[in-house]
Protein backbone atom coordinates (compact mmCIF):
# COMPACT_ATOMS: atom_id res chain seq x y z
CA UNK A 1 0.00 0.00 0.00
CA UNK A 2 2.80 2.14 0.89
CA UNK A 3 2.04 5.86 1.20
CA UNK A 4 -1.67 5.44 -0.34
CA UNK A 5 -3.51 8.29 1.13
CA UNK A 6 -7.15 7.49 1.79
CA UNK A 7 -8.44 10.89 1.98
CA UNK A 8 -11.27 12.01 4.13
CA UNK A 9 -12.62 8.41 4.28
CA UNK A 10 -13.97 8.48 8.17
CA UNK A 11 -15.70 11.58 6.42
CA UNK A 12 -19.36 11.07 7.26
CA UNK A 13 -19.36 7.56 8.39
CA UNK A 14 -22.26 7.50 10.38
CA UNK A 15 -22.99 4.49 12.89
CA UNK A 16 -26.39 3.60 14.25
CA UNK A 17 -27.19 3.50 17.56
CA UNK A 18 -30.92 2.92 18.27
CA UNK A 19 -32.50 3.85 15.34
CA UNK A 20 -29.84 7.11 15.40
CA UNK A 21 -27.74 7.74 13.36
CA UNK A 22 -24.63 8.81 15.07
CA UNK A 23 -21.62 10.72 13.48
CA UNK A 24 -17.97 9.85 14.08
CA UNK A 25 -15.15 11.88 13.91
CA UNK A 26 -12.95 12.71 10.74
CA UNK A 27 -9.79 12.05 10.06
CA UNK A 28 -8.76 14.73 6.90
CA UNK A 29 -5.77 12.67 5.65
CA UNK A 30 -5.41 9.28 6.30
CA UNK A 31 -2.73 7.00 5.54
CA UNK A 32 -5.04 4.06 5.90
CA UNK A 33 -8.27 2.19 7.49
CA UNK A 34 -8.76 -0.66 8.59
CA UNK A 35 -12.34 -2.42 9.42
CA UNK A 36 -13.55 -5.85 11.08
CA UNK A 37 -16.70 -6.69 13.49
CA UNK A 38 -18.96 -3.37 13.23
CA UNK A 39 -15.33 -1.36 13.74
CA UNK A 40 -13.71 1.09 11.46
CA UNK A 41 -10.11 2.36 12.46
CA UNK A 42 -8.71 4.73 10.17
CA UNK A 43 -4.95 6.68 10.87
CA UNK A 44 -2.47 8.26 9.62
CA UNK A 45 1.54 8.51 10.21
CA UNK A 46 3.61 11.23 11.14
CA UNK A 47 5.32 11.98 8.65
CA UNK A 48 3.60 10.04 6.20
CA UNK A 49 4.90 7.90 4.61
CA UNK A 50 6.80 6.27 8.03
CA UNK A 51 10.12 6.87 8.02
CA UNK A 52 13.06 4.61 7.94
CA UNK A 53 14.75 3.61 11.10
CA UNK A 54 13.17 6.84 12.72
CA UNK A 55 10.34 7.53 15.34
CA UNK A 56 7.37 8.18 14.04
CA UNK A 57 3.91 8.78 15.57
CA UNK A 58 0.18 7.61 14.42
CA UNK A 59 -2.91 8.86 14.48
CA UNK A 60 -6.00 7.06 14.81
CA UNK A 61 -9.79 7.57 14.86
CA UNK A 62 -11.80 4.51 15.66
CA UNK A 63 -15.65 4.41 14.96
CA UNK A 64 -17.38 1.66 16.63
CA UNK A 65 -21.05 0.29 15.99
CA UNK A 66 -22.42 3.00 18.49
CA UNK A 67 -20.32 5.66 17.31
CA UNK A 68 -16.59 6.94 18.32
CA UNK A 69 -15.25 4.41 20.53
CA UNK A 70 -14.39 5.11 24.04
CA UNK A 71 -12.38 2.16 24.86
CA UNK A 72 -8.94 1.24 25.11
CA UNK A 73 -6.94 1.02 21.93
CA UNK A 74 -3.25 -0.94 21.98
CA UNK A 75 -1.22 0.30 18.68
CA UNK A 76 1.80 -2.68 17.11
CA UNK A 77 3.65 -3.60 13.80
CA UNK A 78 5.11 -6.60 12.93
CA UNK A 79 7.01 -7.56 9.57
CA UNK A 80 5.21 -11.37 9.54
CA UNK A 81 7.31 -12.77 6.96
CA UNK A 82 10.58 -11.23 8.82
CA UNK A 83 9.12 -13.21 12.10
CA UNK A 84 9.76 -9.81 14.15
CA UNK A 85 8.11 -6.85 15.69
CA UNK A 86 9.31 -3.59 16.29
CA UNK A 87 12.01 -2.96 18.57
CA UNK A 88 10.33 -0.36 20.48
CA UNK A 89 6.94 -0.17 22.64
CA UNK A 90 4.72 2.66 21.62
CA UNK A 91 3.07 4.69 23.64
CA UNK A 92 -0.95 5.40 23.31
CA UNK A 93 -3.16 8.34 24.37
CA UNK A 94 -6.73 8.73 23.72
CA UNK A 95 -7.96 11.93 23.20
CA UNK A 96 -12.06 12.41 23.31
CA UNK A 97 -14.24 11.38 20.06
CA UNK A 98 -12.34 8.17 19.36
CA UNK A 99 -9.22 9.93 18.58
CA UNK A 100 -6.07 8.18 19.80
CA UNK A 101 -2.44 8.93 19.38
CA UNK A 102 0.95 6.14 19.10
CA UNK A 103 4.54 7.89 20.11
CA UNK A 104 7.43 5.56 19.51
CA UNK A 105 6.88 4.02 16.69
CA UNK A 106 9.78 3.18 14.66
CA UNK A 107 9.96 0.63 11.80
CA UNK A 108 13.99 -0.31 11.15
CA UNK A 109 13.55 -2.30 8.42
CA UNK A 110 11.99 -1.52 4.44
CA UNK A 111 9.91 -3.86 3.75
CA UNK A 112 6.03 -5.54 4.43
CA UNK A 113 5.16 -4.61 7.48
CA UNK A 114 1.61 -4.70 9.16
CA UNK A 115 0.01 -2.65 11.57
CA UNK A 116 -1.81 -3.92 14.44
CA UNK A 117 -4.62 -2.84 16.41
CA UNK A 118 -6.48 -4.37 19.23
CA UNK A 119 -9.43 -2.37 20.70
CA UNK A 120 -10.65 -3.96 24.14
CA UNK A 121 -14.50 -3.59 23.76
CA UNK A 122 -16.73 -5.13 26.35
CA UNK A 123 -17.03 -8.06 24.37
CA UNK A 124 -13.67 -8.63 24.46
CA UNK A 125 -10.57 -7.66 22.28
CA UNK A 126 -11.32 -6.69 18.77
CA UNK A 127 -8.04 -7.76 16.09
CA UNK A 128 -7.52 -5.22 13.34
CA UNK A 129 -4.18 -5.35 10.99
CA UNK A 130 -3.83 -3.70 7.80
CA UNK A 131 -0.86 -4.36 5.61
CA UNK A 132 2.15 -1.17 5.14
CA UNK A 133 4.62 -1.43 2.71
CA UNK A 134 8.08 0.85 3.70
CA UNK A 135 9.78 1.49 0.62
CA UNK B 1 28.84 14.11 -42.82
CA UNK B 2 25.05 15.33 -41.13
CA UNK B 3 24.74 11.60 -39.81
CA UNK B 4 28.41 12.02 -38.40
CA UNK B 5 27.14 15.77 -36.91
CA UNK B 6 24.00 13.64 -35.90
CA UNK B 7 25.37 11.18 -33.55
CA UNK B 8 28.26 12.90 -32.70
CA UNK B 9 25.40 15.30 -30.92
CA UNK B 10 22.99 12.90 -29.43
CA UNK B 11 26.40 10.87 -28.02
CA UNK B 12 26.88 14.07 -26.55
CA UNK B 13 23.63 14.52 -25.44
CA UNK B 14 22.65 11.13 -24.21
CA UNK B 15 25.70 10.11 -22.56
CA UNK B 16 25.48 11.88 -19.11
CA UNK B 17 22.47 10.03 -18.94
CA UNK B 18 23.38 6.28 -20.80
CA UNK B 19 24.55 5.24 -16.74
CA UNK B 20 21.12 5.94 -15.58
CA UNK B 21 19.85 2.56 -17.59
CA UNK B 22 22.38 0.76 -15.26
CA UNK B 23 19.83 0.22 -12.34
CA UNK B 24 16.02 0.52 -12.46
CA UNK B 25 13.81 2.87 -11.11
CA UNK B 26 13.60 0.80 -7.53
CA UNK B 27 17.62 0.84 -7.19
CA UNK B 28 18.10 4.25 -8.31
CA UNK B 29 15.42 4.93 -5.39
CA UNK B 30 16.69 2.56 -2.78
CA UNK B 31 20.34 4.58 -3.78
CA UNK B 32 19.22 7.99 -3.53
CA UNK B 33 18.16 7.02 0.43
CA UNK B 34 21.75 6.65 1.49
CA UNK B 35 22.21 10.10 1.23
CA UNK B 36 23.19 13.07 0.93
CA UNK B 37 25.57 13.30 2.70
CA UNK B 38 27.08 14.62 5.51
CA UNK B 39 23.35 14.79 6.70
CA UNK B 40 21.45 17.88 8.42
CA UNK B 41 23.26 18.75 11.74
CA UNK B 42 20.87 18.02 14.64
CA UNK B 43 22.61 19.01 17.84
CA UNK B 44 22.15 16.52 21.02
CA UNK B 45 20.02 18.14 22.77
CA UNK B 46 20.80 15.50 26.15
CA UNK B 47 24.60 17.33 25.98
CA UNK B 48 24.30 21.30 26.56
CA UNK B 49 28.17 21.32 25.34
CA UNK B 50 27.51 19.29 21.77
CA UNK B 51 29.06 22.22 19.41
CA UNK B 52 30.44 24.56 22.34
CA UNK B 53 33.95 24.98 20.59
CA UNK B 54 35.62 25.15 24.39
CA UNK B 55 34.23 21.91 24.87
CA UNK B 56 35.12 20.34 21.54
CA UNK B 57 38.88 21.75 22.39
CA UNK B 58 38.94 20.23 26.01
CA UNK B 59 37.41 16.73 24.89
CA UNK B 60 40.47 16.29 22.04
CA UNK B 61 42.36 17.54 25.24
CA UNK B 62 40.93 14.67 26.97
CA UNK B 63 40.67 12.07 24.20
CA UNK B 64 44.49 12.16 23.86
CA UNK B 65 45.27 12.15 27.89
CA UNK B 66 46.95 9.13 29.45
CA UNK B 67 45.75 11.03 32.90
CA UNK B 68 42.08 10.23 32.46
CA UNK B 69 43.73 6.72 32.73
CA UNK B 70 44.15 4.72 36.20
CA UNK B 71 47.44 3.14 35.06
CA UNK B 72 48.44 6.50 33.48
CA UNK B 73 49.31 5.21 30.51
CA UNK B 74 46.12 4.96 28.36
CA UNK B 75 44.35 7.55 26.22
CA UNK B 76 40.69 7.09 24.58
CA UNK B 77 43.22 7.39 21.15
CA UNK B 78 45.40 4.52 22.34
CA UNK B 79 41.93 2.73 21.11
CA UNK B 80 40.36 4.89 18.99
CA UNK B 81 43.69 5.89 17.21
CA UNK B 82 43.01 8.90 14.65
CA UNK B 83 45.99 7.04 12.56
CA UNK B 84 43.72 4.12 11.96
CA UNK B 85 40.31 5.38 11.66
CA UNK B 86 39.14 6.32 15.01
CA UNK B 87 40.06 1.99 16.15
CA UNK B 88 42.76 -0.14 16.65
CA UNK B 89 43.39 -2.67 14.04
CA UNK B 90 42.94 -5.02 16.86
CA UNK B 91 41.08 -8.53 16.68
CA UNK B 92 39.76 -7.31 20.14
CA UNK B 93 40.61 -4.54 22.64
CA UNK B 94 43.46 -4.42 24.88
CA UNK B 95 42.85 -2.04 27.82
CA UNK B 96 43.61 -2.81 31.42
CA UNK B 97 42.94 -6.14 30.68
CA UNK B 98 42.22 -7.82 27.71
CA UNK B 99 38.34 -7.63 25.87
CA UNK B 100 35.90 -9.62 24.03
CA UNK B 101 34.77 -6.88 21.89
CA UNK B 102 36.04 -5.32 18.49
CA UNK B 103 36.94 -1.77 19.51
CA UNK B 104 34.44 -0.01 17.16
CA UNK B 105 35.23 3.45 15.00
CA UNK B 106 33.91 6.80 16.01
CA UNK B 107 33.43 8.11 12.86
CA UNK B 108 30.45 9.30 12.68
CA UNK B 109 29.55 8.20 16.01
CA UNK B 110 26.99 11.10 16.90
CA UNK B 111 24.48 9.67 14.51
CA UNK B 112 24.14 6.32 16.47
CA UNK B 113 20.96 5.88 18.56
CA UNK B 114 22.65 3.57 20.67
CA UNK B 115 26.31 3.29 21.22
CA UNK B 116 28.43 0.32 21.64
CA UNK B 117 28.36 -3.05 20.32
CA UNK B 118 25.17 -3.94 23.16
CA UNK B 119 23.81 -0.91 23.15
CA UNK B 120 24.36 -0.27 26.66
CA UNK B 121 24.20 3.81 26.61
CA UNK B 122 21.77 6.12 24.83
CA UNK B 123 24.19 9.00 25.08
CA UNK B 124 27.32 9.64 23.62
CA UNK B 125 28.67 10.84 26.71
CA UNK B 126 27.48 7.97 28.71
CA UNK B 127 28.89 5.77 26.48
CA UNK B 128 32.25 7.82 27.04
CA UNK B 129 31.92 7.76 30.83
CA UNK B 130 31.43 3.89 30.70
CA UNK B 131 35.09 3.29 29.90
CA UNK B 132 36.70 5.30 32.08
CA UNK B 133 35.44 3.96 35.14
CA UNK B 134 34.84 0.58 33.63
CA UNK B 135 37.98 -1.78 35.92
CA UNK B 136 38.47 -3.28 32.65
CA UNK B 137 39.72 -0.46 30.52
CA UNK B 138 40.36 2.76 32.05
CA UNK B 139 40.03 1.72 35.63
CA UNK B 140 39.43 5.20 36.96
CA UNK B 141 37.04 6.29 39.96
CA UNK B 142 35.21 9.26 40.04
CA UNK B 143 37.78 11.10 42.88
CA UNK B 144 40.85 9.95 41.13
CA UNK B 145 39.77 11.36 37.76
CA UNK B 146 39.48 14.76 39.46
CA UNK B 147 42.46 14.68 41.34
CA UNK B 148 44.38 13.50 37.98
CA UNK B 149 42.75 16.61 36.08
CA UNK B 150 43.50 19.23 38.32
CA UNK B 151 47.00 18.08 38.42
CA UNK B 152 47.44 17.83 34.28
CA UNK B 153 48.01 21.81 33.27
CA UNK B 154 46.51 21.31 29.96
CA UNK B 155 43.58 19.63 31.13
CA UNK B 156 43.08 21.94 34.46
CA UNK B 157 42.74 25.36 32.77
CA UNK B 158 39.89 24.79 30.50
CA UNK B 159 38.53 22.29 32.97
CA UNK B 160 37.83 24.98 35.18
CA UNK B 161 37.10 27.62 32.67
CA UNK B 162 34.36 25.28 31.80
CA UNK B 163 33.08 23.68 34.83
CA UNK B 164 34.95 25.16 37.62
CA UNK B 165 37.43 22.79 39.72
CA UNK B 166 37.10 19.36 38.87
CA UNK B 167 35.36 17.17 42.03
CA UNK B 168 34.13 13.71 42.23
CA UNK B 169 30.39 14.61 42.49
CA UNK B 170 30.49 16.03 38.84
CA UNK B 171 34.11 15.02 37.05
CA UNK B 172 32.48 11.95 35.11
CA UNK B 173 29.54 13.46 33.62
CA UNK B 174 31.46 16.55 32.85
CA UNK B 175 34.46 14.55 30.87
CA UNK B 176 31.55 12.50 29.51
CA UNK B 177 30.25 15.47 27.94
CA UNK B 178 33.38 17.35 26.86
CA UNK B 179 34.26 14.39 25.13
CA UNK B 180 31.21 13.41 23.31
CA UNK B 181 31.65 17.48 22.11
CA UNK B 182 34.78 16.33 20.28
CA UNK B 183 33.76 13.02 19.14
CA UNK B 184 30.37 14.75 17.64
CA UNK B 185 33.04 16.49 15.56
CA UNK B 186 34.02 13.28 13.74
CA UNK B 187 31.86 13.32 10.77
CA UNK B 188 33.40 11.46 7.81
CA UNK B 189 34.18 12.82 4.62
CA UNK B 190 32.13 12.68 1.30
CA UNK B 191 33.18 9.60 -0.25
CA UNK B 192 33.35 8.70 -4.06
CA UNK B 193 30.05 7.04 -3.48
CA UNK B 194 28.70 10.40 -2.34
CA UNK B 195 29.58 12.04 -5.74
CA UNK B 196 28.20 9.00 -7.49
CA UNK B 197 24.89 9.38 -5.32
CA UNK B 198 24.79 13.26 -5.78
CA UNK B 199 24.90 13.25 -9.56
CA UNK B 200 22.37 10.23 -9.82
CA UNK B 201 20.18 12.53 -7.65
CA UNK B 202 20.76 15.39 -10.48
CA UNK B 203 20.43 13.51 -13.44
CA UNK B 204 24.26 14.30 -13.94
CA UNK B 205 26.66 11.88 -14.81
CA UNK B 206 29.48 10.61 -12.76
CA UNK B 207 31.96 8.83 -15.29
CA UNK B 208 34.94 8.66 -12.52
CA UNK B 209 32.54 5.54 -10.29
CA UNK B 210 34.28 2.62 -10.86
CA UNK B 211 31.86 0.10 -12.83
CA UNK B 212 32.53 -2.97 -9.97
CA UNK B 213 31.57 -0.55 -7.96
CA UNK B 214 28.55 0.18 -9.80
CA UNK B 215 28.10 -3.53 -9.96
CA UNK B 216 28.35 -3.97 -6.33
CA UNK B 217 25.67 -0.60 -5.23
CA UNK B 218 23.29 -2.93 -7.50
CA UNK B 219 23.58 -6.41 -5.49
CA UNK B 220 23.86 -3.82 -2.12
CA UNK B 221 20.13 -2.50 -2.81
CA UNK B 222 19.33 -5.47 -4.73
CA UNK B 223 19.37 -9.29 -4.05
CA UNK B 224 21.83 -8.79 -1.51
CA UNK B 225 19.12 -7.32 0.88
CA UNK B 226 22.72 -5.71 2.38
CA UNK B 227 20.26 -2.18 2.62
CA UNK B 228 17.96 -3.84 4.79
CA UNK B 229 20.20 -3.33 8.02
CA UNK B 230 22.63 -0.83 6.58
CA UNK B 231 20.00 1.81 5.65
CA UNK B 232 20.42 5.29 5.20
CA UNK B 233 22.69 7.92 4.51
CA UNK B 234 24.94 6.33 7.73
CA UNK B 235 24.68 3.24 6.22
CA UNK B 236 23.17 1.60 9.34
CA UNK B 237 19.31 1.51 11.02
CA UNK B 238 20.85 1.64 14.38
CA UNK B 239 19.51 -1.69 15.40
CA UNK B 240 20.54 -5.40 16.37
CA UNK B 241 20.81 -8.36 14.54
CA UNK B 242 21.64 -11.98 15.09
CA UNK B 243 24.03 -12.31 11.92
CA UNK B 244 25.34 -16.15 12.63
CA UNK B 245 28.70 -15.00 14.46
CA UNK B 246 29.24 -17.04 17.13
CA UNK B 247 29.27 -15.28 20.76
CA UNK B 248 31.14 -17.94 22.59
CA UNK B 249 34.04 -15.74 24.02
CA UNK B 250 35.48 -18.92 26.22
CA UNK B 251 34.91 -22.02 27.82
CA UNK B 252 31.36 -21.81 29.25
CA UNK B 253 31.62 -18.29 28.81
CA UNK B 254 29.06 -15.80 26.19
CA UNK B 255 29.01 -12.57 24.99
CA UNK B 256 25.13 -12.00 25.16
CA UNK B 257 25.48 -8.95 23.02
CA UNK B 258 22.17 -6.73 23.50
CA UNK B 259 20.77 -8.74 26.19
CA UNK B 260 23.45 -7.60 28.30
CA UNK B 261 23.21 -3.93 26.62
CA UNK B 262 19.73 -3.33 27.07
CA UNK B 263 19.88 -4.57 30.96
CA UNK B 264 23.06 -2.40 31.37
CA UNK B 265 21.10 1.00 29.77
CA UNK B 266 18.15 -0.08 31.72
CA UNK B 267 20.53 0.91 35.23
CA UNK B 268 22.66 3.28 33.95
CA UNK B 269 22.27 6.80 35.52
CA UNK B 270 23.51 8.53 31.97
CA UNK B 271 21.11 8.11 29.89
CA UNK B 272 19.09 10.57 27.69
CA UNK B 273 15.63 10.92 29.95
CA UNK B 274 18.40 10.53 33.33
CA UNK B 275 18.76 13.00 36.18
CA UNK B 276 22.48 13.70 34.44
CA UNK B 277 20.47 14.86 30.92
CA UNK B 278 20.84 18.52 29.69
CA UNK B 279 17.23 17.80 28.55
CA UNK B 280 15.61 14.65 29.72
CA UNK B 281 12.60 15.35 27.53
CA UNK B 282 14.39 14.75 24.73
CA UNK B 283 12.43 12.55 22.32
CA UNK B 284 15.90 10.42 21.73
CA UNK B 285 15.40 9.52 25.86
CA UNK B 286 11.47 8.80 25.38
CA UNK B 287 12.32 6.33 22.16
CA UNK B 288 14.87 4.52 23.83
CA UNK B 289 13.42 4.25 27.46
CA UNK B 290 10.72 2.54 25.22
CA UNK B 291 13.10 -0.47 24.36
CA UNK B 292 11.44 -4.04 24.39
CA UNK B 293 13.76 -6.72 25.74
CA UNK B 294 13.03 -9.63 23.45
CA UNK B 295 14.58 -13.28 23.04
CA UNK B 296 16.06 -12.07 19.58
CA UNK B 297 18.29 -9.86 22.00
CA UNK B 298 20.66 -12.77 22.87
CA UNK B 299 23.36 -12.61 20.71
CA UNK B 300 22.44 -9.98 18.51
CA UNK B 301 24.88 -7.02 18.03
CA UNK B 302 24.20 -3.34 16.63
CA UNK B 303 24.56 -2.93 13.02
CA UNK B 304 27.77 -0.96 12.29
CA UNK B 305 27.60 2.03 9.77
CA UNK B 306 30.08 0.87 6.52
CA UNK B 307 31.20 4.59 6.11
CA UNK B 308 34.94 4.19 6.85
CA UNK B 309 34.35 0.75 7.12
CA UNK B 310 37.73 -0.33 4.46
CA UNK B 311 39.73 1.86 6.91
CA UNK B 312 38.95 -0.30 10.06
CA UNK B 313 39.62 -4.24 10.13
CA UNK B 314 39.02 -7.04 11.62
CA UNK B 315 35.49 -6.86 11.20
CA UNK B 316 32.10 -7.73 13.06
CA UNK B 317 31.69 -7.86 17.00
CA UNK B 318 34.48 -9.86 17.69
CA UNK B 319 36.68 -8.84 14.89
CA UNK B 320 36.87 -12.59 13.46
CA UNK B 321 36.53 -11.68 9.79
CA UNK B 322 39.80 -9.79 8.63
CA UNK B 323 38.96 -8.49 5.53
CA UNK B 324 35.80 -7.09 3.94
CA UNK B 325 36.26 -9.98 1.37
CA UNK B 326 35.93 -12.15 4.27
CA UNK B 327 32.67 -10.52 5.39
CA UNK B 328 31.02 -10.59 2.14
CA UNK B 329 31.86 -14.55 1.70
CA UNK B 330 30.52 -14.72 5.65
CA UNK B 331 27.20 -13.18 4.12
CA UNK B 332 27.35 -15.05 0.95
CA UNK B 333 27.94 -18.81 2.73
CA UNK B 334 26.02 -17.90 6.04
CA UNK B 335 25.12 -20.79 8.24
CA UNK B 336 21.96 -20.82 9.03
CA UNK B 337 21.78 -23.04 11.59
CA UNK B 338 24.07 -20.62 13.74
CA UNK B 339 21.03 -18.46 13.93
CA UNK B 340 18.27 -18.38 16.49
CA UNK B 341 15.11 -20.07 16.28
CA UNK B 342 13.16 -17.68 17.00
CA UNK B 343 15.53 -14.56 15.84
CA UNK B 344 13.99 -12.77 12.91
CA UNK B 345 14.23 -14.39 9.10
CA UNK B 346 16.16 -12.18 7.39
CA UNK B 347 19.38 -13.54 6.47
CA UNK B 348 19.65 -16.62 3.43
CA UNK B 349 23.24 -17.48 1.63
CA UNK B 350 23.59 -15.24 -1.31
CA UNK B 351 25.39 -17.85 -3.07
CA UNK B 352 27.80 -14.58 -4.95
CA UNK B 353 30.28 -15.94 -7.30
CA UNK B 354 33.71 -14.44 -7.08
CA UNK B 355 33.62 -12.04 -9.87
CA UNK B 356 30.62 -10.56 -7.45
CA UNK B 357 32.27 -10.30 -4.08
CA UNK B 358 35.35 -8.57 -5.56
CA UNK B 359 32.18 -6.24 -6.87
CA UNK B 360 30.82 -5.94 -3.17
CA UNK B 361 33.96 -4.90 -2.25
CA UNK B 362 34.86 -2.87 -4.51
CA UNK B 363 31.42 -0.77 -3.71
CA UNK B 364 32.55 -0.88 0.05
CA UNK B 365 35.59 0.32 -1.16
CA UNK B 366 34.26 3.66 -2.13
CA UNK B 367 32.68 4.62 1.16
CA UNK B 368 35.25 5.52 2.80
CA UNK B 369 38.04 8.10 2.24
CA UNK B 370 40.98 9.19 4.25
CA UNK B 371 41.19 12.84 6.06
CA UNK B 372 42.41 15.46 3.68
CA UNK B 373 42.69 12.97 0.33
Amino acid sequence: MGARRVIGRLAGVLALTSGAAVACPTLEAATGETAGEGYVIAFATTPDPAPLAAPFALDAVVCGPRGPYAGALRVDADMPLHRHGMNYAPTVTSAASGRFRADGMLFHMPGAWRFKFVLETEAGPVRLAVPYTLE
Amino acid sequence: MMRVLFWTLAISVLAPFAWAGEFTSAERAAILRHGPWPPPDVRDRSNRLDGDPKAVALGRKLFESDAVSASGDLSCARCHSPDQAFADGRKTGQAAEPLARNTPSLWNVRFNRWFGWGGANDTLWGASIRPILNRREMAMTPARLARAIAAAPELAAPYVDLFGPPNAATVAVNVGKALAAYQGTLVSPRTAFDEFRDALASGEADGAYPAAAKRGLKIFVGVGRCAWCHAGPNFSNGEFEDVAIPYFIGPGEVDPGRHAGLAAFRTSPFTAAGAYSDDPEAAAGRLTQRARRQHKDWGAFRTPSLRQAALTPPYMHNGSLATLEAVVRHYSEIDLERLHVDGAAILRPLDLNDDEVADLVAFLQTLARQRGR
